[in-house]
């Protein structure tokens, strides 16, 4: 079992080097969609590889492949989201703008204007889209299957929690 | 398979207690009570691993890990990436997620399509992107990376540091951040 749970170490090493050096290489490739794909290919490849290697019998081999799998999947779970903020957080970009000024201050009318502004909004839905979350309708957008879909999730998980309106 | 066993049972005794403590207490004491969570929850995952026997009373030899070290190991990592990849994740987008919220106004505003301009508009159930944007201000005062220097917004050298770190961090990205080029305009 140890060793399945190594091959699901050594494959997220990978998936995760892939994931890193993915816009070094060439700027046509966005990371989101990039994962939705990698995730499923190494999965698979880690499924045959620990089964190849299990011990002899049935229970063996399901664990075998679990063991790979949730090793491969833990990882991955705790990496995307740290991605996610360095790429996309308000307050990542808000510390790092300020930190760019020699003064290190901003008006704050003017820093707001900045983050809240139409262009600003147009490079998040463009990512959004790419994503295959909205896709244009019009001059405006629209959710596609996929983002009703996590849109309801989410918002039945808001209502469930008592959160806020969001933000 | 004792490990995969206990850490779900473990992550499903904590996303509902999760639910209990989200629906029982107010915004500002909900972090450190969910810090709390997953202390005790992992502590009685590990309590609960070493009284229980490595079969369960049930689990046939072919499935069991050796050494029982390792099946330890192994259910605190899953618990670990189960509650901070999984569960806090879904609190901190449902909570605070920009891109989410997108989504769920766009929702609620179908079958209308949405603009940027809608959408800075009606962020947030109404409340505009303004709103959203003083509201993250006020969390990085609160924690002392920002101040108020009169009509600015000035880093302090807390904000500085974190902001080198994260610096670095971006740099070992690479490019692919078309956003902060639109704020930057």
């Amino acid at each position: 079992m140890t060793a399945a749970a190594a091959i699901g170490v050594l494959c997220f090493a990978l998936f995760a080097g892939l994931h890193l050096l993915s816009p070094r290489v060439t700027r046509g490739i966005e990371r989101g969609p990039l994962a939705l794909k990698l995730v499923p290919a190494f999965a698979l490849l880690i499924a045959v590889v620990a089964a190849a290697g299990a011990p002899p019998g049935v229970g063996g081999t399901i664990t075998a492949v679990l063991w790979g799998e949730l090793a491969f999947l833990g990882l991955v779970v705790l990496y995307m989201p740290l991605i996610y903020t360095l790429t996309h957080s308000l307050s990542v970009e808000t510390l790092r703008l300020l930190a760019s000024r020699p003064d290190g201050h901003v008006e704050e009318e003017r820093l707001a204007a900045t983050f809240t502004s139409p262009a600003f909004i147009e490079a998040r839905l463009a990512g959004m889209a790419a994503g295959g979350y909205i896709a244009p309708a019009g001059s405006g957008y629209r959710l596609t299957r996929r983002g009703k879909a996590v849109a309801r999730g989410f918002d039945w998980l808001k209502s469930l929690w008592l959160l806020g309106p969001g933000g | 398979m004792k490990a995969l066993l206990l850490a779900a049972a473990m992550g499903l005794g904590t996303a509902a207690a999760m639910t209990g403590l989200l629906r029982g207490i107010s915004g500002k004491h909900r972090f450190r009570s969910l810090a709390g969570l997953f202390g005790a929850g992992l502590a009685s995952l590990v309590a609960l691993h070493l009284a229980t026997p490595d079969d369960l009373w049930m689990l046939p030899q072919d499935v069991l890990a050796a050494p029982a070290a390792c099946d330890l190991a192994f259910a605190v990592f899953l618990y670990i990436s189960g509650y901070w990849g999984g569960l806090l994740q879904l609190y901190n987008l449902a909570e605070r997620g920009l891109s989410l919220r997108i989504l769920i106004d766009m929702l609620d505003a179908e079958p209308r399509a949405m603009s940027a301009a809608d959408i800075a508009k009606s962020y947030g159930a109404g409340h505009g992107l303004a709103w959203m944007y003083e509201k993250r201000l006020a969390g990085m005062r609160g924690l002392g990376l920002i101040e108020r220097r009169g009509g600015d917004v000035a880093i302090t050298p807390k904000g500085s540091r974190l902001a080198r770190a994260l610096g670095r961090a971006q740099a070992m990205l690479g490019p692919g951040r078309p956003e902060r080029e639109a704020a930057e305009e």
